[in-house]
């Protein structure tokens, strides 16, 4: 979000997903498209049987790179060098959109400078693992397609070189004028159906409602529209929360940090130091159970409210069936613990009237309304400013939404690529990165609790591939141990080539954060790094007990 | 306790219109369906009604009970990917003695059939008001065609397809006509499945309704009756009696055209049978099931499987990978390829978008062969 603010002037999908069919070309990174966004997957696919060209960067071999015609299987965390790379042919072969770059952006000259000296055929075989030809051709492929579309997702995000990395991701869209219109444009696909309305209605440590960045300023503006005092400074993002002294209670909702931090272990060594916790939340999950106090949330079909999906499009969910119990809506327990606690700008009534404030506060959301919801089930895409405003599925068509209304190129000492804190050594000789599984989400507090699904994949496992399961004694179906230099974990091994040589991968539902360190993030983004992590397997026979 | 009525016979053919004005001029082609789905509950003939009402726009029908004669809804809707032989399933299996009466197009009844064969809806128990059909779209098909005339779709006052034209009829009057053939020739048009089906007029209907072969003048305005049952006899002949629907015998020429239109549609569905069952749309098809990705929505949808509620089959799809086994494939390809109705849900609900009917009809089209071969097999090997 914080790469392609700073780049397009808003954070967000630049397309819908309907208009991602029409594209020529793809390119789609670090996104498990089949397995985790399903529906952009079948968009992906209408394009490519309309002859569409597929590129895929993932270590893994997924479903969708199988569908690709170009797979380039890098190695975590080496994606910028890759993208530099690109920029690279693109300016050598002259295929860059001069008319776009001249009318539409700033900052090319700086950019372009710096590119054509970057990076080396020999970096991207050394840091990439892959062969330059390759990426050129994948290069090629993208400049000389009319509408060449990006698509990316957290084997990007979750790195500690993330906003790099995406800086120089959305210069190719902008060396190619490859944004603007059906089938182009730099499309993050955002995990839950709601992440991103969490953050349009300032869920971050960082922005206020509206991408508003925190400070005097924005805090001034909020003030004299909500009528108290708003907070000049950032909050603590959440990995420094966790690595904090002066936070003593916390109150989570809709989140199970015991399990989905890094490093677990330091997770839950703080959860249980504080001097209190709520978590509010449909399930007993293992934060919950580490909770003073656990306040029962409804579901969603027990509650009306609006989501807002990975395309800005937001769709109104009306209430079904009452909740069960004491359970009750976010809104509601939220709005009773505010009442108690004396607070300003409180005393909602209803969903509607939440929106109403939404709308009031938000100015992306200021032409949308519950009537106007209600009869368009299909929604609509912020930004919508005006009431007879029809929405907007495709940003930045004439102008960017900065403050020139130019695109910038990013600087290039913020692409700059920057090695590992902690590499690969003769110690840890495998990068360990996760991921998500088709049967289950996040820490499967819901799907664990579905039969069918959690029969699906029962436990966790690590994918190894047979060059490396050889080399240390691995065989498929054993159990094996898997340990970083900030944890440890015990699983059974699939031998696989689908997972690249040097590479293992372990899913992220059932704890395997124990394995992830606590405090490497991006400095920028405050992301953790979840996805190269130096580590080395044993067959646990060997390795003793006790994990 | 059905009435009977003299003069209106089985296999007989004729037009048909609501005597109310006001239906007339609301419902689709003289709103004979609605008025016969009122009468069945007014007369406490049937519990319920099963049929399709409007959603948001005129291209959403939503499947909707109703027990309540005022509450019938009215319209036609070619872009609603409904099951209601499913729907009736479900009511069935909560009360086996429950009597429905249910629009149903020609892979309805089929359904309805399947289901009645294992014992998952008691046929005796429903009135089925067949809606002939030329086919139906996906609604992005339609959106697609609103959206090149720039019009909103809640703009939108009704669809309906007449002499091989979509037609959509807008608020404020104006008229948008797109010739089918047009369509498909451009590779949109109807769904696939559809265009292979050369059921128009539904063969397993107690009524078959439709507006082939209603006089020009009429046209619109009249629905053209075929009795195909005792029980579609009864029901009209009821509702004439009781003076809720007025019924002409269908004059000579009508009944040629019906028939000529159905003889030209079916020779066209097989004209397209014969172009998307060759050999190279069968192993595109098959090619196409490396994308399965084990959503389950195939099996949600299907009007024949869901029904049967066998969870074990499940097991065939393996676990631990997001690609089924082949097994998986093989297994619903024989269940479905016994009960399969063609109705093209599962492939309209495919997010890989594998052209699953395909697969299906082409088994089908060739299990008789099949057959024929095992038992004379058998035979063989009985005679030596």
């Amino acid at each position: 979000m914080v790469a392609l603010s700073e780049v397009f002037g808003s954070g967000a999908m630049t397309n819908s997903i309907p208009d991602l069919a029409e594209a020529d070309c793809y390119l789609v990174a670090g996104s498990n498209t089949a397995e985790q966004h399903p529906i952009v997957y079948r968009r992906i696919v209408e394009g490519v049987e309309d002859g569409a060209d597929l590129i895929v960067l993932d270590p893994r071999r997924t479903l969708v790179a199988e569908l690709a015609d170009l797979h380039l299987r890098v190695r975590p965390r080496s994606d910028l060098v890759v993208f530099l790379y690109m920029a690279r042919v693109i300016l050598e072969e002259g295929l860059h959109d001069e008319e776009f770059i001249e009318e539409r952006t700033t900052g090319f000259e700086a950019f372009a400078e710096y590119v054509r000296g970057a990076v080396s055929e020999e970096d991207v075989r050394r840091i990439a693992g892959v062969d330059p030809e390759d990426v050129r051709e994948a290069a090629v492929r993208y400049a000389e397609a009319d509408r060449g579309c990006i698509i990316y997702c957290m084997g990007l995000t979750q790195h500690d070189i993330a906003c790099r990395t995406l800086r120089a991701l959305c210069a190719l869209a902008l060396l190619t004028g490859n944004v603007g219109r059906p089938g182009t444009g730099v499309n993050p696909l955002r995990g839950q159906n709601n992440v991103q309305g969490a953050c349009d209605v300032g869920a971050l440590a960082t922005h206020f409602p509206g991408y508003r960045r925190v400070g005097p300023e924005a805090a001034e503006e909020l003030a004299r529209l909500w009528g108290f005092e708003v907070p000049e400074e950032p909050g603590l993002r959440l990995p420094e929360a966790f690595d904090s002294d002066e936070i003593a209670a916390m109150y989570i909702f809709g989140e199970n940090p015991a399990v989905s931090e890094p490093n677990s272990r330091h997770a839950v060594r703080k959860l249980r130091n504080l001097e209190f916790l709520v978590v509010q939340d449909l399930y007993l999950t293992e934060t919950a159970e580490l909770a003073d106090l656990v306040l029962p949330a409804a579901g969603w079909a027990e509650r009306t409210g609006t989501f807002t999906a990975t395309d800005r499009r937001v769709q109104l969910s009306e209430k079904v069936v009452d909740p069960p119990g004491e359970a009750r809506p976010d809104w509601w327990i939220l709005e009773a613990v505010a009442r108690r606690l004396g607070l300003k700008g409180f005393g909602h009534r209803s969903p509607r009237e939440v929106f109403e404030e939404i709308r009031r506060v938000v100015p992306q959301y200021r032409g949308i309304t519950y009537d106007r919801l209600r009869r368009r089930p299909g929604g609509i895409h912020w930004p919508c400013p005006e009431e007879d405003h029809p929405g907007t599925p495709i940003l930045h068509t004439e102008e960017f939404a900065t403050e020139d209304g130019r695109a910038r190129f990013p600087r290039p000492e913020d692409v700059e690529y920057r090695e590992p804190e902690r590499g690969v050594d003769e110690e840890y000789p495998l990068i360990l990165t996760t991921g998500r599984v088709y049967a289950h989400y996040h820490t499967r507090t819901i799907t664990g609790r579905s039969r069918l699904l959690d029969n699906e994949v029962p436990e966790s496992f690590v994918e190894i591939h047979p060059k490396d399961a050889e080399r240390y004694g691995v065989s498929d179906g054993e159990e094996v141990i898997i340990e970083t230099p900030y944890g440890r974990w015990r699983c059974r091994a699939r031998v696989t080539d689908r997972v690249r040589e040097g590479v293992i991968f372990t899913p992220f539902h059932f704890g395997e954060n124990a394995l992830t360190p606590p405090d490497i993030i991006d400095p920028e983004a405050g992301i953790p790094e979840y996805k190269h992590v130096p580590a080395r397997i044993k067959p646990s026979s060997r390795g003793g007990s006790g994990s | 306790m059905k009435p009977t009525v003299s003069g209106i016979e089985v296999n007989g053919c004729y037009l048909a219109r609501s005597s109310d004005p006001d239906t007339v001029e609301e419902a689709a082609c003289g709103g004979v369906v609605t008025e016969l789905l009122r009468y069945a509950l007014r007369e406490d003939l049937v519990d319920v009604a099963v049929c399709v009402e409007r959603g948001i726009d005129a291209l959403d029908g939503r499947p909707v009970v109703v027990d309540d004669p005022a509450e019938v809804p009215s319209g036609s809707y070619h872009c609603a990917p409904t099951q209601l032989a499913r729907l009736v399933a479900e009511l069935h299996r909560e009360d086996p003695e429950l009597r429905v009466a249910v629009t149903c197009r020609p892979c309805d009844a089929r359904a309805l059939e399947r289901l009645a064969e294992r014992d998952l809806v008691s046929l005796d128990r429903v009135y089925r008001i067949g809606l002939n059909c030329g086919g139906t779209f996906e609604p992005r098909v339609v959106l697609e065609i609103l959206e090149e005339h720039d019009v909103d779709p809640l703009d939108v006052e009704r669809e309906e397809v007449a002499k091989g034209n979509l037609i959509i009829e807008l608020r404020d009057g104006e008229e948008i006509k797109v010739s089918i053939d047009d369509l498909e020739e451009r590779g949109s048009g109807r769904r696939e499945s559809c265009r292979r089906c050369d059921e128009n007029v539904p063969e397993r209907a107690d009524l078959a309704c439709g507006n082939w072969g209603v006089p020009d003048e009429m046209m619109g305005k009249w629905t053209f009756v075929e009795v195909k049952t005792e029980d579609g006899r009864d029901l009209l002949a009821g509702a004439v009696e009781e003076g809720a629907v007025e019924v002409l015998e269908a004059p000579e020429r009508s009944v040629r055209i019906r028939e000529k239109i159905d003889e030209i549609m079916r020779k066209m569905a097989r004209s397209w049978r014969e172009k998307t069952l060759d050999e190279d749309h069968l192993a595109e098809a098959l090619e196409a099931l490396n994308r399965c990705i084990k959503c389950r929505s195939c099996r949600q949808v299907c009007p024949v499987c869901e029904a049967c509620e066998e969870e074990g089959c499940w097991a065939f799809a393996g676990r631990e990978s997001v690609t089924p086994t082949p097994a998986w494939h093989a297994h619903v390809a024989q269940c479905v390829a016994l009960y399969c109705v063609e109705c093209g849900a599962c492939e309209t609900a495919c997010p890989a978008e594998i052209p699953l009917t395909r697969i299906y009809s082409v088994l089908r089209e060739r299990l008789p062969d099949l057959l024929d071969r095992i038992m004379e097999g058998r035979r063989a090997s009985a005679g030596e």
